[in-house]
């Protein structure tokens, strides 16, 4: 395992994460969705040591986790904590010496494909090629596993697409992971394995992705049929003027009973409706 | 530790300027204007806050801690960086204001050289900028802030200058020396100690 998290905890005025458990292998990208607030962000600051748990462990490449180990995490914030006047040239010297993998070419690899003006000040840079630049800064020293906080917010269609590309290719030999937060939830479609969804600092569904995908079902149906007794059998739904829409696990009944059109839920779809379904 | 400190001067590279222009703009009013009447312990006073001035930009600059403390780097090292920092900063401080003193008072006017004991006292006599430091950097590690750990630091080196500036005036140079010493191992000493607290405090910090 290259991440395993044990019962964590963190409390604060207001808001606790409870208990989160997950783990994840070698080779896959796991994706944490869940609406603003959940505690992603919680989660990804206490892997990272920005803040301390009040209870429960975590292990990060099979041992105990220490500061050296961060030498194999690449990392993507969602804010900018980097000084904005200094050069992306300066930034990446500073970013070089605390790696012992750094490979100065690969950086320029990016650095290239991103477009990217180092000898430009931050302050001076959309937040988009800020973006790129913390990726290429996370993807040029081996890193084992990269941990992302919303990478792909701020970042133009096309290079999203080029984005998810090279994440599919940097964990292609296996040995490499990927753990990121977000909202977008159609990239996580497009190239997750595992999908781990909190609120509220809970866990509401830790699954493959495609397990998850294939569970729930998307129905719609008659206006005069959405009935109490279709209601219990789906996971939460909507009454439009001409009829409803509903998530279900259980598509084939209710097919039995009524006339519905199914199709495959999306990521979004599961996330809206289970969240309904939950403040209900 | 050295990586860190290098990501900090980097990242306080426009105090670093702003210290260098005060210190230049001093000696220019000193020497071109030939205005001799401004109390040295100007020099001393302000050169302190540089200290402050540096963590005072670093935490204006993006909240930069965070990245310096998602790299592997020990938070020891960070705390560290930044206690060796202020002392170069001092020295940086002593360096310049020393050759202000002897440019003011030997280049332009032609007079008999500053004899080396006045700069030895001026050394002595500016511990009290690393005991600001000392007072300070904690303060600033458990609130995260810089203003009150900041006057606090300013309150606390105007206190001990003065006490130092009484307890040094009119002696012997053999009781002077001796007084020099021991209140260099003191002050060193209460470095030392505050980067210890600083480094407990620093440990517990949390990143919101």
């Amino acid at each position: 395992m290259i991440l395993e998290i044990q019962s964590l905890r963190k409390e604060f005025k207001g808001f606790t994460l409870q208990n989160v458990s997950f783990s994840m292998e070698e080779g896959c990208i796991t994706g944490l969705i869940g609406r603003n607030g959940a505690g992603k962000t919680t989660i990804i600051k206490l892997i990272m040591g920005l803040l301390l748990p009040t209870a429960g462990t975590f292990k990060l490449f099979g041992e105990e986790n220490r500061v050296s180990l961060r030498d194999r995490i690449g990392f993507v914030y969602e804010e900018n904590y980097f000084p904005e006047t200094s050069t992306l040239k300066q930034l990446k010297s500073i970013t070089k010496s605390f790696y012992t993998e750094w490979d100065e070419t690969v950086f320029q690899k990016y650095a290239r494909r991103f477009n990217l003006p180092l000898e430009k000040k931050l302050k001076a840079l959309s937040s988009g090629t800020r973006k790129k630049f913390s990726l290429a800064l996370a993807l040029s020293h081996h890193a084992e596993l990269l941990i992302f906080d919303e990478p792909t917010s701020g970042l133009d269609p096309v290079m999203r697409r080029e984005f998810l590309d090279i994440l599919k290719e940097y964990i292609e030999d296996g040995r490499r992971s990927v753990l990121f937060s977000t909202h977008i939830t159609t990239d996580l479609e497009q190239i997750a394995d595992y999908i781990v969804f909190i609120d509220e600092g809970k866990i509401i569904t830790d699954a493959p992705k495609d397990e998850l995908l294939d569970k729930y079902r998307l129905i719609k149906g008659r206006k005069e049929d959405w009935t109490s007794e279709i209601q219990e059998l789906c996971c939460g739904g909507k009454l439009h003027e001409f009829g409803f829409e509903a998530l279900t696990e259980h598509a084939d009944l209710i097919a039995k009973k009524i006339a519905i059109q199914s199709e495959k839920a999306s990521l979004e779809n599961i996330m809206f409706y289970l969240l309904e379904k939950k403040d209900v | 530790m050295f990586k860190v400190m290098k990501a900090d001067l980097i990242s306080i590279k426009r105090s670093i300027i702003i210290f260098l222009a005060y210190e230049i703009t001093l000696v220019l009013i000193w020497n071109i204007f030939m205005v001799k009447d401004i109390p040295i312990i100007i020099i001393f006073l302000l050169t302190p806050m540089i200290p402050i001035l540096n963590l005072y930009t670093m935490e204006m600059n993006a909240e930069s801690d965070k990245i310096l403390n998602s790299f592997p780097a020990k938070r020891s090292a960070i705390v560290a960086a930044r206690y060796l920092h202020s002392i170069v900063f001092l020295i940086l401080g002593f360096i310049l204001g020393y050759v202000m003193i002897f440019l003011s008072r030997t280049i332009p006017v032609v007079v008999k050289p500053v004899a080396w004991p006045t700069y030895y006292k001026i050394l002595v006599i500016s511990l009290p900028e690393l005991v600001m430091a000392g007072v300070f950097l904690p303060l600033y590690f458990f609130t995260g802030k810089y203003r009150i750990p900041g006057l606090t630091g300013i309150t606390f080196f105007v206190i001990v200058f003065w006490g130092v500036s009484k307890c040094l005036k009119n002696l012997p140079d053999k009781e002077f020396v001796i007084n020099s010493i021991m209140l260099v191992v003191a002050t060193i000493l209460f470095y030392v100690i505050s980067y210890f607290v600083s480094v407990c405090i620093y440990r517990r910090r949390q990143f919101y």
